[in-house]
């Protein structure tokens, strides 16, 4: 399976250029957004806005769905649950509800609106701008004696891992049949005891990796608590506050004007 | 360079052993490595190699013996790069020694200009890792350590998952940042062609140096003579060894290989 997490795209572009910790703010309200938006009118609108967006960053269409394609069974699985749990006027399908068909759909869109917010934001900001947002964001749990700087590191190498990790499961999967281990016949648990020649190989890699990136992290200078400076000064710059301010004035007209949602209602929501 | 510019000796190990909990590695290292020079280490596996190359970069102690580096900055490339490389994007994973050392923003950005420009890969500032070859990722590994400025650079297999092309493309820029940028290398290899362009080559065994030569030619001369276990001289060096024992100049391989054949016509008749 391919992930979009964490696979930056390198545009020369404004989206780009702005701030990580402004993307993270937006990324966190459009999510938040996206999840409150009910009218088809508004999620219409919310779509051209995003299309919009992604056009400005330069990510080819292409970026965007291979971010939503991992999560097609989700859509799915949420769509269907709602068409047939809701109560309401029967369809032609058993069990179907007109209001469920509804709901189902509306729920998809609010998924998909909400994975395209993620996905856009991860593949304008690189991993290490991310986790720098990140830290900033957790510095007031370093009071509380919270290792912050280490979680934001640990992400960042997580982020850099993961893909290969899949690359070495399916290295040693396609390994282990060429063995003649057979992986898919059988009942649960067979399946299961099957996957143990998987899974030792795997963790031999995984901490053969591990020792190695402890090595390289220790040679690049890199010790638990130390001072670290930064390449890119983070500083918000005009452009930060334009965007801020017009993505917050646009979020806000959509929730209050086109959705009609009272500031006590959302307050709730928060 | 991090010591003073009047060092004449980067490295020097006195009486170094090293022992695991299971298994003595080290039995006893003696080595003075000159600063500037190009230094091989070759070996069967399980001979000390990397056990070595742990101590010379401070990733182990040694048990007993001293181990000094003379204030030198040492860098460690180890055989697998896609495991070195912490970020996505090449100019983040170089910048991440320099931050670590507490740099200012534009002496990062100058120190990932000269490594990239050291090894011929400026094109690649924005590029991500996870599309490199495995060659660009060795470069970047490479990089990132000459971002450091370091002065010894020990290379622990750093050439073994390339193919021939990038190998040699490697190998011809680790001798420019030895005679270039006078930067003191120590490659750790079981290719003893990759040797070329050592100073001086020794031969691991056990744990401690069984062979001492002063170039790859020299060690695979003698290597013809007597067996040396997990040593590969290779076909080029073979070669180069025939010439020499014929008297013939092995600078230029087209030429000494027509000197070759005249030599052979000669005898025939």
């Amino acid at each position: 399976m391919k992930m979009t997490v964490g696979h930056y795209l390198p545009r020369d572009s404004v989206v780009h250029s702005l701030d990580p910790r402004v993307k993270l703010f937006l990324m966190a309200a459009g999510i938040g957004v996206s999840f409150n938006l009910e009218n088809p009118a508004s999620l219409a609108v919310f779509a051209l806005s995003l299309a919009f967006l992604t056009r400005l960053s330069r990510i080819p269409a292409k970026g965007i769905s291979a971010g939503l394609a991992p999560f097609v069974w989700l859509f799915a699985i949420t769509a269907m649950l709602h068409v047939f749990m809701t109560p309401g006027d029967p369809l032609f399908i058993p069990y179907a509800t007109r209001q469920g068909l509804e709901g189902g759909l509306r729920v998809g869109c609010q998924l998909v609106m909400a994975i395209w917010v993620s996905t856009l934001t991860t593949l304008t900001t690189t991993p290490l701008d991310t986790v720098w947002a990140l830290e900033w964001y957790l510095k007031p749990l370093k009071y509380m004696n919270v290792p912050t700087d280490e979680i934001a590191l640990a992400v960042m190498l997580a982020i850099r891992f993961i893909p290969l990790l899949f690359e070495e499961t399916d290295r040693v999967i396609k390994a282990q049949k060429a063995r003649g281990v057979d992986l898919e016949s059988g009942g649960p648990v067979r399946k299961v005891r099957a996957l143990i020649p998987v899974l030792v190989p795997l963790l031999h890699s995984v901490f053969r990796r591990a020792d190695d990136l402890a090595v390289a992290l220790t040679l690049r200078g890199y010790a638990p608590g130390i001072t670290r400076t930064r390449m890119k000064a983070m500083r918000i710059r005009f452009q930060d506050m334009v965007a801020l301010a017009l993505t917050s004035a646009f979020f806000a007209a959509l929730i209050f004007v086109v959705e009609g949602i009272d500031c006590q209602e959302m307050l709730f929501f928060v | 360079m991090t010591g003073s510019e009047d060092i004449k000796t980067a490295l020097t190990l006195t009486g170094v052993t090293f022992s695991y909990p299971r298994a003595n590695a080290l039995a006893g290292i003696d080595l003075t490595v000159p600063a500037g020079s190009y230094c091989g280490i070759v070996g069967p596996n399980g001979s000390g190699k990397t056990t070595l190359a742990f101590l010379i970069a401070g990733i182990l102690r040694p048990t007993t013996g001293t181990l000094d580096t003379h204030g030198l900055r040492v860098g460690l490339v180890l055989s697998n790069p896609a495991n070195q490389i912490v970020s996505l994007v090449v100019e983040e994973d170089i910048a991440f020694g320099p931050e670590n050392m507490g740099l200012s923003g534009p002496e990062i950005n100058a120190r990932i200009d000269g490594a990239l420009k050291a090894i011929h890969s400026e094109h690649l500032r924005k590029a991500l890792t996870s599309t490199l070859s495995g060659g660009q990722l060795a470069k970047i590994a490479y990089a990132g350590q000459l971002a450091m400025d370091v002065d010894i650079l020990v290379l622990d297999e750093g050439t073994v998952m390339l193919d021939p092309d990038s190998r040699s493309a490697l190998l011809a820029q680790i001798r420019e940042l030895n005679e270039g940028l006078n930067k003191t290398v120590v490659h750790i290899t079981h290719r003893l062609e990759d040797l070329m362009a050592s100073d001086m080559v020794l031969v691991m065994e056990e744990g401690v140096i069984r062979l001492t030569a002063t170039s790859a030619i020299d060690l695979a001369d003698r290597l013809s003579r007597e067996e040396s276990p997990g040593i590969e001289a290779g076909p080029e060096l073979r070669y180069r060894c025939l010439l020499r024992a014929l008297g013939i100049d092995d600078g230029d391989l087209r030429q000494a290989t027509a000197l070759l054949a005249e030599h052979i016509r000669a005898s025939r008749t």
